[in-house]
């Protein structure tokens, strides 16, 4: 697989937005209280991801430099209003429950991120693809967050974990785990590397 | 024309075509998705509120007369972001009659707040509950005394008043809130002046249902749980 796909692709991974590249804390604390909250604003999201980098990709050549903020800040506040339109008419329980971090996906760092770092400069598959990757990471993490907090709180009945405190708690906690997993992998990797070398010389 | 000047045109051009495509498929989509529900339904959280407020065995819900009712006070008294969501009444045997109004009051920024209140006999205020308000303005809409509990407060001192209840200043007795109750201070100040114009004797006979067709019995678990603190 071309390399520029496969970096695109294991983005999520490698530099995952919320535990390495610490992207979007804000609605990962407040909204990882339980497994539900964190899937449905994970997706909500990665759909507003996946189709700003699209329509961003695109367009990069035809948005002025100078105006390309605004072009993207209007780009993303219409993919998240057409999300929060589709929340309300159909998923009214957890509208109630994440209705209000909804419009505050458009001012999420991740977007606007992968926007300008990335789906500005690259072709619309790559940026669907980066878009799909960092958006599939965002959603493993804040699950990850409010499965790890929902056992915490309710099967152990430890309260603060319920509270923005314990979310912070958990963010550390799992934020140093997976660095130092992704840490460990890359050792290997380079090591591995660097015998295949030896060998060929 | 410079190609300074061209490269602002340019900009203001594009920037303008990505607003009006953004802005007509926004339009578009608000035509295909249908309009959130929110008419009364007598669901889980409400009648467990009903049952917090004023206990009963049965609920009789704004459908068909009552509905015509509401309306036609609404049509002359309410507005965008006041007014009468529904009118219930308490139909068991302990409560026979009760009336509950659930109103919809606007505080800061219009935010939205809905409150049930429900009246004694007399229509002096039995007792008020919040069933929700505007997230987006949390601390602004009363959210900060909710979490505190400054609100059960502010509700226990409402017990047997009528009429017009001051503004959200005049309620904020013990909780250091300004503006945060206005919206709570409009919804059960319009929902005072509604009750004012209900005739009780004008009001169709209450049905009595046998309790599996009654709607309350798909909640039978909350009367259940409450039914003991209230007897």
């Amino acid at each position: 697989m071309n390399n520029k796909y496969t970096s695109a692709l294991t983005g999520g991974l490698f530099s995952n937005p919320v535990f390495v590249l610490v992207l979007g804390t804000c609605p990962t604390i407040a909204k990882s209280t339980n497994v539900t909250n964190a899937v449905g604003l994970g997706f909500a999201t990665m759909f507003v991801l996946v189709f700003s980098n699209l329509v961003i990709s695109a367009l990069r050549n035809i948005i002025p430099d100078k105006v390309r903020l605004p072009a993207y800040i209007v780009i993303i506040a219409t993919f998240v209003t057409l999300v929060q339109m589709f929340i309300s008419s159909y998923l009214p329980a957890l509208d109630a429950s994440i209705g209000a971090f909804i419009p505050l996906i458009v001012v999420n760092c991740i977007i606007l991120g992968r926007a300008e770092a990335f789906a500005s400069k690259n072709d619309v598959v790559t940026s669907v693809i980066d878009g799909l990757s960092m958006g599939l990471g965002f959603v493993a993490a804040i699950t990850l967050m409010g499965a790890t907090r929902q056992f915490l709180a309710e099967v152990l009945k430890i309260e603060i974990f319920a509270k923005t405190a314990g979310g912070f708690i958990v963010f550390g906690l799992l934020m140093a785990l997976f660095n130092v997993l992704i840490g460990i992998y890359n050792e290997k990797s380079k090591a591995k590397q660097e015998s295949l070398e030896e060998k060929e010389a | 024309m410079t190609t300074a000047t061209k490269n602002t045109v340019k900009s203001v051009i594009v920037l303008s075509l990505i607003s009006v495509i953004c802005v007509g498929l926004l339009a578009m989509a608000n035509g295909i998705f249908p309009k959130p529900d929110t008419s009364a339904k007598l669901d889980t959280k409400t009648v467990a509120l009903l049952n917090e407020i004023c206990y009963s065995e049965s609920y009789d819900i704004a459908y068909g007369t009552y509905d015509e009712f509401v309306t036609s006070f609404n049509d002359k008294n309410g507005t965008n972001y006041k007014y009468i969501n529904a009118l219930y009444r308490a139909t068991g045997d302990t409560n026979h009659g009760r009336l509950i109004v659930e109103a919809v009051g606007n505080g800061y920024q219009n935010g939205t707040v809905t409150v049930l209140v429900a009246y004694n006999i007399d229509k002096t205020i039995m007792a008020v509950e919040l069933k929700s308000y505007d997230k987006a303005k949390n601390n602004y809409m009363g959210g900060n005394l909710v979490s505190s509990g400054a609100l059960d407060a502010v509700f226990e001192n409402l017990k047997g008043s009528s009429g017009n209840v001051g503004s959200g200043k005049d309620l904020m007795v013990g909780t250091g809130a300004t503006n945060s109750l206005n919206g709570v201070a409009n919804a059960i100040n319009f929902a005072n002046k509604f009750i004012e114009s209900v005739d009780e004797s004008a009001l169709p006979p209450i049905v009595v249902q046998p309790l599996e067709s009654a709607p309350i019995v798909r909640y039978a678990k909350d009367i259940e749980l409450l039914g003991g603190q209230h007897e």
